[in-house]
């Protein structure tokens, strides 16, 4: 992985440099009559995080399940460097170098640590058996990044605390060389020591050249970690802005309004607070 | 490592995972301790004849269950290949082999019809299973309308007596050589590991891109495949084919509870249940010498399972709290 110098553009409201390595254009779903999705474009570039905020129920993770191959739209194109794609499912995603961490923890439970991290793409050595060794020791590499103290790796999943799970949950993340990474609320289940953490590694992985999706309710993560910030609301995106040309305060009144910061009159703001 | 460290190290390792399967071992040799009390002429032959078709359905059923799912046309499916393989026998004798091979390949083949139905009807296991209960069933009885056929020597001849000194009946040995050569790869395949990996968590395992589908009907096939066992099993040791299933869905259900094999799946393993017929076995040999009524031994069969299974469920929460 490449790491691109990141020069400071936030000041400009021109959108960053290079092509998109992800382009999302009029994505829609609907279940049943709720469009969960209802006509979203999204892009994102390498070495950029991009939080997507908005209520509960706006349609964060059914997009970005779109995009990790856990949900197939109704309609609508997704580019990946420039390149029309179709993604039917986890694979495909995955192919694209595609990876996610889900809100609610995918692990399967009574697995250990390594195959988890593996799972779907398993080491085998010769006459097609799982070569554990390998597997394990490249877990034990990728923890001493993510978890120093992690070292629980024979045990099921189940028995780990809600940090560890979600080390297992990132390093099978990064373990194939994602280009894109989609974190569905990366710290929700987690202390105060690991959500530093959890940052520290985003902050990491950005300058690696990873381009992030960052879903997250805490505004303060978001605001801290993302170079643009996407606003989704009922199904629809408000609007994209550049974290450094907006306030916390705009961006609460977007995904509460639904409204741009400058369609918002000063009595709804005031009624806000 | 050399080969012994190596060895010694693989039975801590199964020994430390899989402690329930230990706990059942020592309470069969302490079963089959006082069994020989009580009398001594008791061998273990006798005891794995009769286990070893419900041994193979116990087998068969872990696999499905540890991948989420249950199979209850598993007794039909025993009762169809018995009837197939006991007619064919008794037609083609000469070609007992081939026979034996092509019921095996049919028992593969309904458990793929049973695994692909459960896929694309999206209908739960239990349902699907449930309606092959009776379809597989009356397939038995269009094959072989009474019990009839016969089997071949052979097939009886490696599963009856004792391999040298009384303690290592052949059935026994037959039934670990063939579930070791399936279970053993299997188990070290990427196979094995999405079959647990569906039982944890379904959903999880599709999102990780494990083909969800595919190795649910590999799970049922396999199931098909020791069904057909358990049948081939059957006629060697009844003789003929008997086209009405035995109690054998039943029998291994209740050995997978017992072996510690999860019915929410994703957990356990095949030794566990064997085990288990095999405790149920004994215990039904017993009260029945000591002269229990059969109604009432059932009952008392039943009281154990329910204590075993009590005490396991209470070890497990205790481990989890501490
Ligand atoms: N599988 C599904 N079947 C039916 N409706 C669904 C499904 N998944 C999501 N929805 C609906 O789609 C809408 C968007 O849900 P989504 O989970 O994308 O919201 P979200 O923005 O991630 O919310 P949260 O912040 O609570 O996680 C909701 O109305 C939800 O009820
Ligand atoms: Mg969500």
């Amino acid at each position: 992985m490449t790491a691109i110098p990141q020069p400071e553009t936030h000041a400009t409201s021109t959108p960053p440099r290079t092509a998109p390595i992800v382009a999302m254009n009029d994505i829609r779903v609907s279940f049943g009559g709720v469009h969960a999705v209802d006509g979203v474009s999204i892009d994102l570039h390498e070495g950029e995080v991009v939080g997507l905020v908005g209520g509960n129920g706006a349609g964060k993770s059914t997009l970005m399940k779109v995009l990790s191959g856990a949900q197939v739209p109704d309609s609508g194109e997704i580019r990946i460097n420039g390149q029309r794609v179709t993604i039917h499912n986890p694979r495909d995603a995955r192919a694209h170098g595609i990876e996610t961490i889900y809100q609610t923890l995918a692990l399967a439970d009574n697995l250990d640590a390594p195959s988890n991290v593996f799972l779907g793409r398993e080491l085998v050595g010769g006459l097609g058996t799982l070569d554990d060794a390998a597997m394990e020791s490249a877990t034990r590499e990728l923890m001493e990044r993510l978890n120093p103290r992690f070292k629980n790796f024979k045990a099921a999943v189940a028995s780990l605390s809600g940090g560890q799970r979600q080390s297992v949950a990132i390093a099978r993340a990064i373990q194939f060389n994602a280009q894109i990474l989609i974190m569905d609320e990366p710290t929700a289940a987690l202390g105060p020591a690991e959500t530093a953490q959890v940052r520290e590694l985003i902050r990491q992985l950005k300058a690696d050249g990873l381009g992030i999706f960052l879903i997250s309710h805490d505004i303060h993560d978001v605001f801290d970690l993302s170079d643009r910030i996407s606003v989704m609301h009922q199904g629809e995106i408000v609007g994209t802005v550049e974290r450094a040309g907006v306030t916390t305060d705009q961006v609460l009144a977007m995904i509460i309004l639904g409204k741009k910061p400058d369609e918002v009159t000063s009595e709804e703001l005031a009624a806000l607070h | 490592m050399n080969g012994l460290a190596g060895a010694r190290s693989f039975v801590a390792r199964w020994a430390r995972g899989d402690t329930w399967t230990v706990g059942l071992i020592v309470i069969f040799v302490l079963l089959f301790i006082f069994t020989k009390a009580l009398r001594s002429t008791y061998g273990l032959d006798a005891l794995a004849i009769a286990s070893l078709p419900v041994a193979f359905a116990a087998a068969g059923q872990a696999i499905v269950v540890i991948s989420g799912g249950i199979d209850l046309s598993i007794g039909s499916v025993m009762a169809l290949t018995n009837v197939i393989a006991a007619s064919l026998l008794a037609t083609y004798p000469e070609l007992s082999v081939p026979v034996v091979i092509l019921v095996m390949l049919i028992g593969a083949l309904v458990g793929t019809v049973n695994g692909v139905l459960v896929v694309i009807s999206r209908v739960p296991d239990i349902v699907v299973t449930l309606a092959m209960l009776f379809v597989w069933a009356g397939a038995a009885l269009l094959v072989l309308g009474t019990p009839g056929g016969s089997s071949t020597p052979w097939l009886r001849e490696i599963t009856t007596g004792t391999l040298g000194i009384e303690l290592v009946p052949r059935a026994l040995v037959v039934l670990l050589v063939v579930v070791g050569l399936v279970w053993i790869p299997l188990r070290r395949s990427r196979l094995g590991l999405s079959i647990y990996a569906i039982g944890s968590n379904r959903l999880g395992a599709f999102r990780s891109g494990v083909h969800v589908e595919g190795t649910k009907i590999a799970a049922y096939a396999l199931t098909g495949f020791f069904a057909s066992l358990g049948g081939l099993a059957l006629t060697a040791s009844t003789g003929i084919g008997t086209p009405i299933p035995g109690p054998y869905l039943l029998l291994s259900v209740a050995a997978i509870v017992l072996g510690g094999v999860s019915l929410a799946g994703g957990r356990g393993g095949l030794l566990g249940p064997i085990v288990g017929i095999y405790i149920l076995g004994i215990i039904r040999a017993d009260l029945t010498f000591m002269g229990m009524e059969p109604a009432f031994s059932t009952v008392i069969q039943g009281v154990i399972m329910v204590i075993v299974v009590m005490v396991g469920a209470y070890l497990t929460l205790r481990r989890r709290e501490a």
